[in-house]
């Protein structure tokens, strides 16, 4: 035998061994489950939430006829519970359409999405099925449930974690899980059974918490199949993190080496990550700092995207609305400064951006960004005024080859009897090389009640390309109908491109027509 | 065509017997509507899983800690108006009612672009922070990682309030059904507690004392 196979047997046992142990942990769940259901006294819970959301979608005159003129329903059931000290959690997907304008609007009647089970015994922690992971502070492993679109990856295996007083220790492994049903594209996304293993090791003092990590990533897909050695990456790394060092000071400090073999070639790559928190009475001074040499982010290929997701992604230094193109060899820091005032109802901040992306090579990208702010809670906290705005521009060769202005705003009045008006507007107006500038934004306006819901109207624009729609026009309702259904529903056309929902930057497909969804969450 | 319409009648037929199951149940709608606070009836409250995370300082902190008193877990992040809007209003109900056996627990869901961040709002207000960046226990406790998301635990460890984003006005609500479960804490009460992670006795350890110290 020679290594190539102990390495390619070793790696296929260990993807079997792990479907083996996935597959169990489903059937436990289920199992738990009708267990629970048929025991007489309740030590047990089962509590679901379901989101069904029925679409119409008409032409949204984005130039593209494949996205328009079809209706859909999809449905969410997450649940969760725990039966007899095991707990567990859960997702199953449904997606169904009518006159799909292409064959990749898959119709699927149930897709179990998520199954997770864990059990815990004192300090001792066993896991199985879908995980999420992460490894410092995402430069090594980013696998995060916290999604509001549900597009998560989680790690289809096995985790055992210790956690001590003094001691931490987690080993974990399995194969990446997309989810398979995108309820923001409505394509069905292949799998990707990447494997990915790794632990980590914390050391918990007075002073901070020291952190070892390794990890260990094998795509199944291959650039070149058949060579002798896979392309697989391996990474480690140690941070400090103590969040208070002193009473005015708080830090957290962490490397990383990564190794990457592909085409049988092995190649190195570092990463550093720095947050110094300081802080006086009213006054903070936050500061962050990133380098990346030669360090990537791994990942592999939405299949109805044609796009990447990444396993890591280490943190940007950037506003959480700002789409993050280039992140390679990168140099870079932000400073922010922010001054509270009558116990923080009023504070004002300022922030500055500094990068260099692909530092030292021919297309150094070097990045600029000032932004700052202020927010005003007034009618004791039942009113809020906040309203920030910045510009930044990206210079390569020295010319500027980006710039970018934008400005947001976030008003809430209260009224009388529980009513509150709302207005919330943000406007971007970049400029890409010598194009003409474009602008795109929205303003929503509307009517909140407290226990009740609201109705807003939502004006959108985007000019970026002419020959597309440039004006959007919407109404949106929320009617809270009891403590456990919820009713949302969007009439009208929402702009697509680019946005940030709940910190996760991604394409949306511009929206025409009728939109309504139910939430309805029960236990039993 | 016929298909895709058969297939998604099937699917939509299976999604709508979902979203209509709480209508099934009627005794539910029925003792919420005869409850005078907006509470889960104490008989139908399931029990809570227990979960570690750190806090600010680093430190564990565990749901279990708190055993025998009320709970109201808040889920938010930096990047979220409302949240920051809600949370100084959690804050001063903590303040008001820390002494009757009531705890706050604010999890940011804030990931390592915006973590951060954290520290510098948090720092403000007297209720526990804790931090939830892989979203472990927002997959437990609140699946769809919609934020701001605040679950009212009562003295048995069991789930007895649920509330989606905030509205201004909406603390009023909340207010209304901690204090509610502030005086199931303090009657006398027949019902023992039935899961295996549901607190048994009552304490009044505070905040800092319950926290963990490694």
């Amino acid at each position: 035998m020679n290594t190539s196979c102990v390495f390619f047997c070793a790696e296929r046992s260990l993807r079997s061994l792990l479907s083996v142990l996935s597959l169990l942990s489903v059937i436990g769940v289920s199992a738990s489950a009708r267990l629970a259901s048929a025991f007489p006294v309740k030590p047990y819970a089962l509590n679901m939430t379901n989101s069904l959301t029925l679409e119409r979608r008409d032409d949204n005159q984005n130039l593209n006829t494949t996205d328009d003129e079809y209706s859909i329903g999809f449905n969410r059931l997450s649940f969760n519970g725990q039966a007899y000290g095991v707990q567990f959690d859960g997702r199953l997907d449904s997606m169904g359409f009518i006159s799909p304008p292409l064959e990749s609007y898959r119709n699927e009647v149930v897709r179990f999405e998520r199954a997770h089970a864990t059990y815990r015994q004192k300090d001792l922690t066993l896991e199985l099925g879908d995980l999420y992971q992460q490894l410092g502070r995402g430069q090594l492993l980013s696998l995060r449930k916290v999604d509001e679109l549900g597009l998560d990856i989680a790690l289809r295996g096995a985790r055992i974690s210790y956690s001590g007083r003094h001691h931490a220790l987690k080993v974990f492994g399995g194969v990446a899980n997309v989810v398979n049903l995108d309820s923001v594209s409505q394509r069905f996304v292949e799998d990707r059974n990447d494997l990915i293993t790794g632990s980590q090791y914390e050391l918990r003092t007075a002073r901070g918490n020291l952190g070892l990590m390794y990890l260990y990533l094998a795509p199944e897909e291959q650039l070149y199949p058949g060579l002798e050695l896979p392309d697989a990456t391996s990474s480690g790394g140690a941070y400090y993190e103590a969040p208070a060092l002193t009473d005015w000071l708080g830090a957290y400090v962490e490397l990383d080496v990564q190794q990457r073999r592909g085409l049988e070639q092995v190649q190195e790559g570092y990463a550093g990550y720095t947050t110094l928190d300081l802080h006086h009475q009213d006054t903070t001074l936050m500061f962050e700092g990133i380098w990346l040499d030669n360090f990537e982010q791994r990942g592999s290929q939405n299949t109805a995207l044609r796009s990447r997701f990444n396993y890591n992604q280490a943190p940007t230094l950037e506003r959480v609305d700002q789409e993050v193109a280039e992140f390679f060899n990168v140099r870079g820091a932000r400073l922010r400064a922010q001054e509270d005032f009558w116990e923080g109802d009023l504070s004002f901040h300022a922030n500055a951006l500094y990068k260099l992306n692909r530092a030292g090579e021919p297309m150094e990208l070097t990045q600029y960004h000032a932004y700052g702010g202020g927010e005003l809670y007034y009618e004791e906290g039942m009113s809020r005024l906040a309203l920030s705005g910045g510009h930044r521009f990206d210079e390569q060769e020295g010319r500027e080859v980006r710039t970018w202005s934008h400005a947001e705003g976030d008003w809430v009045q209260a009224l009388s009897s529980g009513y509150a008006a709302h207005l919330t507007t943000q406007l971007q107006r970049i400029r890409v090389e010598r194009d003409p500038a474009f602008v795109r934004g929205s303003t929503i306006v509307g009517v909140e009640r407290a226990g009740l819901g609201g109705l807003s109207f939502e004006w959108g624009i985007d000019t970026q390309n002419p020959n597309a729609r440039q004006l959007f026009y919407a109404g949106i309702l929320r009617w809270d109908m009891t403590s456990w259904l919820l009713l949302q529903s969007v009439v009208g056309s929402q702009r697509g491109g680019i946005k940030c929902v709940a910190g996760v930057c991604r394409d949306f497909p511009s929206f025409s027509g009728v939109r309504l969804q139910l939430i309805g969450r029960y236990n039993l | 065509m016929i298909n895709s319409a058969r297939r998604l009648s099937s699917a939509l037929a299976f999604s709508l017997c979902l979203s209509a199951l709480p209508f099934n149940i009627q005794h539910l709608s029925i003792s919420q509507e005869a409850s005078a606070a907006p509470l889960t009836p104490a008989a139908e409250r399931s029990p809570v899983a227990d979960f570690e995370l750190k806090d600010l300082k680093g430190r564990l902190v565990r749901l279990s800690q708190f055993k025998g008193k009320v709970v109201l877990v808040n889920f938010w992040a930096t990047w979220c108006a409302p949240c920051k809007q809600e949370l100084p209003h959690l804050n001063r109900l903590y303040k008001e009612l820390k002494d009757d056996g009531f705890e706050v627990l604010a999890i940011s869901t804030d990931s390592p672009q915006t973590i951060s961040q954290v520290g510098r709002l948090a720092r403000r207000w007297a209720v526990t922070t804790l931090l939830d960046p892989e979203g472990r226990v927002v997959a437990q406790l609140n699946p769809r990682g919609i934020a701001p998301y605040t679950l009212l635990i009562d003295a048995q460890g069991r789930a007895a309030f649920e509330h989606d984003g905030y509205h201004s006005g909406d603390e009023v609500k909340m207010a209304e059904a901690a204090r509610a479960l502030i005086a199931e804490l303090k009657a006398p009460t027949p019902t023992s507690p039935t899961s295996p992670t549901s607190p048994t006795s009552p304490t009044s350890k505070s905040s800092s004392e319950a926290q963990a110290t490694p």
